[in-house]
């Protein structure tokens, strides 16, 4: 006779997955501070007090975070941490260096030169960088 | 009162939208249609939900599970009958499970 197994409540364990809104991108940016303050000097005048580029701030690359608001795996928006007392600035990207013609930062790839603002109060900071590959063999897919 | 008071005959299956896998010897459904109520998740049955689903894989009774699950398994009829029927309660709720048609 064939032994019979014991029974126990049927359960099924969900272990769901929660959406992060923040998407590891598989690009990232620094700010060229050099190049940046470069760009600063030019537009007004040059206050390093007040308005400059530090390596330490945008110059790093993780102080630029890249946002999946809808969790479509493309990028709906750069912010810039990390700053100086400042808190968290939004990035508005621009096709090139007169910041006039915005794009989407959905539309950003590797390689890809980038320029974008931040604005704290009435002072704006003018930032240009080099978009990176951040995972190898995974250009623009997270 | 039963799942099925109204229909002793009505059928049910597994919806396809959910796979059963056997993963290193431990089962898993897993949700694979787009439009899932449960979505983003891993479930694990324990070894009497995945008879229970392994027997609905095919459109079945409640009653005709209700019998395997008393040739299989040593407990009373009745608890065997409230508890699959409770499952399936619940699998219909969330569309695990289908009415077949």
């Amino acid at each position: 006779m064939k032994m019979k197994k014991t029974w126990e409540v049927p359960v099924i364990l969900v272990q769901q997955f929660e959406a992060n809104e923040y998407v590891a991108a598989c690009w990232g940016v620094g700010c060229s501070v050099s190049e940046a303050n470069s760009i600063e000097q030019s537009l007004h005048n040059y206050d390093p007090n007040n308005l400059y580029h530090g390596a330490d701030h945008c110059g790093l690359s993780g102080n630029q975070v890249i946002y999946d608001d809808n969790n479509d795996g493309t990028a709906d928006r750069m912010v810039e941490v990390g700053t100086d007392g400042l808190g968290t600035l939004n990035c508005t990207i621009y096709t090139d260096s007169s910041y006039s013609t915005q794009m989407g930062v959905s539309a950003v790839h590797t390689g890809q030169t980038i320029y974008w603002t931040t604005s704290a109060g009435n002072k704006t900071w003018h930032h240009v960088g080099t978009v990176f590959n951040t995972v190898p063999g995974h250009p623009n897919r997270s | 009162m039963s799942v099925t008071d109204n229909s002793p005959a009505l059928k049910f299956r597994v919806n396809p939208d959910y796979v059963l896998r056997d993963v290193c010897g431990e089962y898993a459904i897993i949700p694979v249609g787009e439009e899932c109520l449960i979505a983003n998740a891993v479930m694990t049955p324990n070894e009497s939900a995945a008879f229970i689903w392994k027997a609905f894989m095919e459109p079945n009774t409640v009653e005709n599970v209700v019998a395997q699950c008393v040739e299989a398994y040593d407990a009373p009829a009745e608890t065997l009958a409230q508890t699959v029927d409770s499952f399936v309660r619940d699998c219909l709720r969330y569309r695990m499970l289908l009415p077949e048609a």
